[in-house]
């Protein structure tokens, strides 16, 4: 049976191929490109995307905002084939961060009713040619929010998650704060309190380094990591100076995918960044989420190694880990029956005996379950959520209401252990102003782990605010509540908007 | 569709010269499919010029030259994303279809011309990453493992992406009946 795809083919379908004048024009292109360029003998790997999380696309929130940073005593920079490299910790000098301007253009509701809030980035401050998506959203508490922000303007190159972001009044206004020099970072933050926070990052793109602030950002110190620590990941501190997560076992992670990439270990350092304890995985995992509620007890989950590079990992079947030392030593779980990992899998825990997962389904078209037939085992997709309340031993699947039949969950956060929202998108056309999109942003939350769902609203603008496109509104990437009432969320971007939409429930 | 990637990357013009002799007429129409022929030219000269210049980071680890190709390609036209979005515009204002069924080869140019203004009206409400996706799958023949190296995604964000897309744009055209190959109602959403 024919279907859309058969269908979309027919469309513009009689588009003639290039006439002489457009093989002239190319020739005549590339022969000028031939009398300017100079090869680049050195052979430019693709590479991955640095962070787990942008499964949705691109961030390109703009150029940096480092600015300059002054080095303190004991910092020492050496150029290794050109790039500086450092041989010991540094820490930049205090800068205050510089408001954006208030730019809300948000919607008007009672408090408890998730709207548009603000803007993340206004129109004028930052250039972007590639239209920001959002990055990376850290919730240290109700009132302060952090945003790492992607400068990359290319969908094929790496990440360049060069600028930060942060609010300091539940995301009704934003201001950018410095970043060191040099540096990218290659996780979300971490924060143990209000002003303490944590982050792997990049120097110069070639060093790992570890990055931790005691001031909310306003001065970083950036510790080169030991030799046997990669890129770091995931990071979650439970301390000012305990931080757990995954890295890499190299500095540079080698072409890999997004979620996956071959040989990622467990680390915890409790000296903020000086010292590392590294355990690995079972060789024949690719871990890609964990989550360690206690200092004792972990959750992991990923896929199996030793795929085809080609055709990526497995997404329907999933690897389970637990650890009750600390993430030292791992033990196997069973996989949950009825979903695998999918892309971007994510567990979190909101105790020692309550987590989440998100699971993938996928499965052959039925015809007359959506309109039309499509063939194939991955014509359907969507995402369920999993619930342990055993710390991951077992797991009960939990599936969004009927007014969500395909939801493609970006992100699931558990403020408490019964309460989770799962923020995502959904594929409900929905009108914003003048234009059509064809999915809509969609957030879930849960009060009794999962047994019921309630679909939160929220309206979308009259009309597009000034720095948006209306597919600025079609999902949402993540989601952070730092308590069971209140929470962020951050949109995507549409093609050529220059902002990012934020929403909450609060304030 | 999967093409046997090429022994080694492209380090000389010769090599390129070849490539593009093969290429640049399924990148141009592809391209030309997408903005519109009269922004073609120059879009399609432009994304293997850039290719020219970035020919030695072509890796034929990572794919064939095709899905290479029409990766910059696609880059190209993603900075030129108000014209493609104006061209869906103008096709989706068009005559709506009719009601008839097209079952016949021979009304088969009728039946594209009837459709097409469903059809842009649904491409334009997808977003970027899904119209990429499907574009290359629909209209340039790429796997999921080329639209992977195409794009420079991960192949499990290729096959997710695509589905999705796959599945906006089916939920988009409403009560298309793919036997008889006709809406079964004309109110476009």
């Amino acid at each position: 049976m024919l279907d859309e795809i058969d269908l979309l083919r027919t469309f513009r379908a009689d588009t003639p191929g290039p006439d002489d004048s457009a093989w002239e024009r190319a020739r005549s292109a590339v022969a000028l490109a031939e009398s300017v360029a100079v090869p680049d003998s050195r052979k430019r790997r693709w590479r991955p995307r640095a962070i787990q999380g942008f499964r949705r696309g691109r961030v390109a929130l703009a150029a940096t905002v480092a600015a300059a940073v002054a080095l303190t005593a004991g910092v020492l920079t050496t150029a290794l084939q050109g790039q500086p490299t450092l041989t010991t910790a540094m820490t930049t000098v205090w800068q205050p961060a510089r408001p954006l301007p208030v730019d809300s253009g948000g919607i008007t509701a009672p408090a408890g009713t998730w709207r548009l809030m603000s803007h993340l980035v206004a129109k004028g401050w930052e250039e972007n040619t590639a239209g920001p998506e959002p990055g990376l959203l850290t919730c240290s508490t109700a009132e302060t929010c952090y945003v790492e922000g992607d400068s990359s303007t290319s969908s094929s190159g790496p990440a360049d998650v060069n600028s930060l972001y942060v609010s300091s009044d539940g995301a009704q206004t934003w201001s950018v704060l410095p970043v060191p020099a040099g540096v990218t970072f290659t996780s979300a933050l971490s924060c143990a309190s209000v002003s303490d926070c944590a982050a792997g990052g990049l120097y110069y793109g070639h060093q790992a380094v570890y990055l931790t602030t005691v001031n909310g950002g306003h001065s970083w110190t950036v510790r080169p990591l030991p030799a046997d620590v990669g890129q770091i990941r995931t990071i979650a501190c439970s301390a000012a100076a305990t931080c757990r997560g995954l890295a890499s076992s190299s500095g540079t992670l080698a072409p890999g995918f997004d979620s996956f990439f071959p040989g990622m270990r467990f680390f915890v350092t409790s000296d903020a960044g000086r010292d590392f304890t590294i355990a690995s995985f079972p060789k024949d995992t690719v871990i890609a989420s964990m989550a360690c509620p206690t200092a004792s007890h972990c959750v992991a989950i990923g896929v199996y190694s030793g795929f085809d590079p080609n055709a990526g990992p497995d997404l329907d079947h999933g690897v389970l880990l637990t650890s009750d030392d600390g993430g030292i030593t791992w033990q196997r779980g069973t996989w949950p029956k009825g979903y695998g990992p999918g892309p971007g899998p994510e567990v979190i825990c909101a105790d020692a005996s309550h987590c989440a997962m998100t699971g993938f389904v996928e499965h052959d078209g039925i015809e007359g379950d959506q309109v039309g037939y499509s063939s194939g085992k991955d014509a359907v997709q969507y995402n369920v959520i999993g619930f342990s309340a055993d710390g991951g031993k077992t797991w009960r699947t939990s599936t969004f209401p009927s007014s969500m039949p395909y939801p493609w969950i970006d992100a699931l956060t558990c403020p408490v252990a019964a309460t989770c929202y799962a923020a995502g998108g959904e594929i409900i056309a929905q009108q914003v102003g003048k234009a059509y999109n064809a999915e809509s942003s969609v957030v879930a939350v849960t009060h009794d782990a999962g047994r019921t769902w309630q679909r939160v609203t929220f309206a979308v603008p009259a009309r597009v605010p000034g720095g948006m496109q209306p597919g600025s509104f079609s999902l949402i990437g993540q989601i952070e509540c730092p308590r069971a009432d209140a929470c962020v969320a951050i949109g995507v971007s549409g093609q050529g908007s220059t902002s990012t939409p934020v929403y909450t429930n609060h304030g | 569709m999967d093409e046997k990637p090429r022994p080694g990357p492209i380090e000389e013009p010769t090599d390129f010269e070849g490539a593009f002799r093969e290429h640049f007429a399924p990148v141009y129409r592809f391209v030309a499919r997408r903005v519109g022929t009269d922004l073609a030219q120059d879009l399609a000269a432009e994304a293997f010029a850039t290719a020219y210049r970035r020919r030695a980071s072509y890796d034929p680890d990572r794919g064939s030259l095709r899905s290479w190709f029409l990766g910059i390609a696609t880059n190209v036209v993603r900075e030129h994303w108000r014209a493609e979005r104006h061209l869906l515009e103008l096709d989706a204002r068009l005559e709506s279809a009719d009601s008839r069924s097209f079952d016949d080869d021979a009304d088969s140019r009728v039946a594209a011309t009837a459709l097409a203004p469903r059809i842009a009206g649904a491409l334009a409400a997808l977003n970027r990453e899904q119209r990429d996706v499907l574009l290359l799958h629909a209209w340039a023949d790429l796997s999921h493992e080329e639209i992977s190296a195409a794009l420079g995604i991960a192949n499990g964000t290729a096959r997710s992406r695509l589905s999705r897309a796959r599945a906006a744009l089916r939920a988009q055209l409403g009560e298309f009946d793919f036997t008889l190959w006709t809406f079964k109602e004309t109110d476009h959403a």
